[in-house]
């Protein structure tokens, strides 16, 4: 379904990502694990078209995305959940619902709103809170807002940016098992995440980054089987073992 | 002198709705850009002047006309997005360099203007159709109420348009955060030319409104962005409610201090109480909308 091939960012001078590829299939749960300057963020970024590819090539459902402009993605059904949520705190949780489906303007307005009934009952605090200004907001209700506005508009490919940022793990657990039923109900997620092990528990399959590269990949159980000592390894950046 | 009051009063708030459309105007682009525009005021100049040509050179019906000038005006709006702001934005431009390009704009369009149409005041007839309104000893004539009741119109005109429409909403959302903006799948620079479509449009219609109550010349802009753009920065930039409120108490100051105490430093004393207010509310009467956050990665 996602298929990135050599992809390539720079910032400047600086190599975000070096000559990435991975993928992703239809209904796949997958995780990208790495320390902080790994390229996670970048990968994301890249794919939402928030950064331009420096080079290589994004190929979602046979189309190539690679340089469609950003605000395009959405509508042919790439979503994000960005990194520290970003809700829009000045608008309500409605308002901020509703613009997640402001690419399917075109469609009739019930069909928007039995949608939008439906993120409510898979978030039913959100339903209390809806008149409320979404900056109001704990911070576990504002990840389920900035899960169900991406739901809003009907992606097929959820990316999610470090979802764990900043919530307590009981908080946590509760929006993974959402982000679970999603998946089982045939949503594909790419995960991008610095808790390894909730990454693997989690995910089918994952990529372990460093330094802008893929430096492994497999099923994440055998990920976490076989390969969490390398796994450790990489967050310390040395990747040398000295025996 | 005290009976003078009332009529300095009322004239202070006409003049002071004039500021406060053009207030919101600059605020409008503010939100959606982060830049101030300074040639907002041209757009009620060109929207006065265009019409006035197209009524008295052109010969066309004065409501023709008026649709005419405001149509043209919204045009120079957008045109001036296009060509000026939108290539710098590709590329990633600092705020400086768009004030800098608004600034050359507020100063090649006067000198066009008065290349095509001369250096004399123009005007059109009031529009009529209202009664004149006696408030105690001051009369308001009713191009004056148009004034006055085209600024409540415009302003929940656009309460509406933001509170209501999935556009306005999604133009709000861009002021918020444009980053988040396009993730959404908003196109954050339609966004923008629609901010200058927008504030072209109030700047005509406020000129258009105003320009048979004192006339209007290819320099009148020029006066009408710093007095906008005080009264946004007193009411709070961005914030309509605090543009109304700033424009009013800008008008209102000026009318009392140029009367009182000197036609000559009217302005001078206008300014030096806004310094006054600015020191005690340095963020303005009234919160912004948004506090735009830094976008980098």
């Amino acid at each position: 379904m996602l298929e990135v091939r050599d992809l390539k960012i720079s910032y400047g001078q600086i190599e975000a990502l070096k000559n990435v590829s991975i993928q992703v299939g239809r209904g796949e749960f997958v995780g990208v694990i790495g320390a902080n300057g790994a390229g996670k963020t970048s990968l994301l970024m890249a794919l939402s078209g928030a950064v331009r590819a420096g080079g290589g090539s994004v190929v979602f459902d046979g189309e190539e995305v690679t340089h469609l402009p950003q605000h395009l993605r959405v509508g042919r059904g790439i979503a994000i959940v960005p990194e520290g949520r970003q809700v829009l705190g000045p608008l309500t949780v409605m308002e901020n619902l509703e613009l997640g489906a402001y690419q399917r303007r075109a469609e009739a307005r019930a069909v928007i709103a039995r949608d939008r009934d439906m993120i409510l009952d898979l978030f039913p605090i959100l339903r209390q809170r809806a008149r409320q200004l979404a900056a109001t907001l704990s911070g576990g209700e504002q990840q389920m807002l900035a899960i169900g506005r991406a739901l809003m508009s009907r992606p097929r490919l959820l990316l999610l940016d470090e979802p764990s940022f900043g919530l307590a793990p009981m908080v946590f657990a509760e929006i993974l098992a959402t982000l679970r039923r999603l998946h089982a109900e045939g949503l594909a997620c790419l995960m991008v995440e610095q808790d390894a092990h909730v990454t693997l528990e989690t995910t089918s399959r994952s990529y372990v980054f460093r330094t802008g590269q893929v430096i492994m990949e497999g099923s994440s159980s055998e990920l976490r089987e076989g390969g969490l000592v390398l796994v450790e390894e990489s967050y310390l950046g040395s990747g040398e073992k000295s025996s | 002198m005290m009976d003078l009051l009332p009529v300095l009063l009322v004239n202070g708030v006409v003049f002071g709705a004039i500021y406060a459309i053009n207030a919101i105007g600059i605020g409008l682009v503010y939100n959606t850009t982060g830049i101030i525009n300074f040639a907002q005021g041209e757009f009620i100049m060109l929207g006065g002047m265009l019409t006035a040509c197209l009524y008295g050179q052109a010969g066309l019906p004065l409501l023709v006309a008026i649709i005419g000038g405001v149509a043209l005006t919204v045009v120079v709006g957008l045109l001036t997005e296009r060509l000026f702001i939108r290539p710098l934005w590709r590329r990633g431009a600092k705020d400086w360099t768009y004030v800098f390009m608004l600034f050359a704009v507020a100063t090649v369009l006067p000198n066009l203007v008065m290349l095509g149409v001369g250096r004399d005041p123009l005007t059109f007839p009031t529009f009529g159709g209202l009664p004149a309104v006696q408030l105690g000893s001051v009369t308001l004539s009713s191009q004056a109420l148009w004034v006055l009741l085209v600024t409540v119109a415009v302003f929940f005109a656009l309460q509406g348009f933001f509170d209501r429409t999935l556009l306005g909403k999604a133009m709000k959302a861009t002021a918020i955060n444009r980053r988040v903006a396009a993730w959404l799948g908003i196109a954050v620079e339609q966004m923008v030319a629609m901010s200058f479509g927008l504030a072209a449009l109030l700047g005509a219609i406020g000129g258009v409104v105003f320009t048979p109550l004192i006339s209007t010349q290819f320099d009148a802009g020029v006066s009408m962005t710093l007095n906008g753009f005080a009264a946004a920065i007193i009411g709070g930039m961005g914030n309509m409610r605090g543009a109304i409120v700033g424009g009013l108490v800008i008008g209102i100051l000026q009318s009392i201090s140029t009367a009182f105490i000197s036609s000559v430093y009217g302005d001078a004393v206008t300014y030096a109480v806004l310094f006054g207010l600015l020191v005690v509310w340095p963020h303005g009467l009234f919160r912004p909308l948004i506090e735009l956050k830094n976008e980098e990665i």
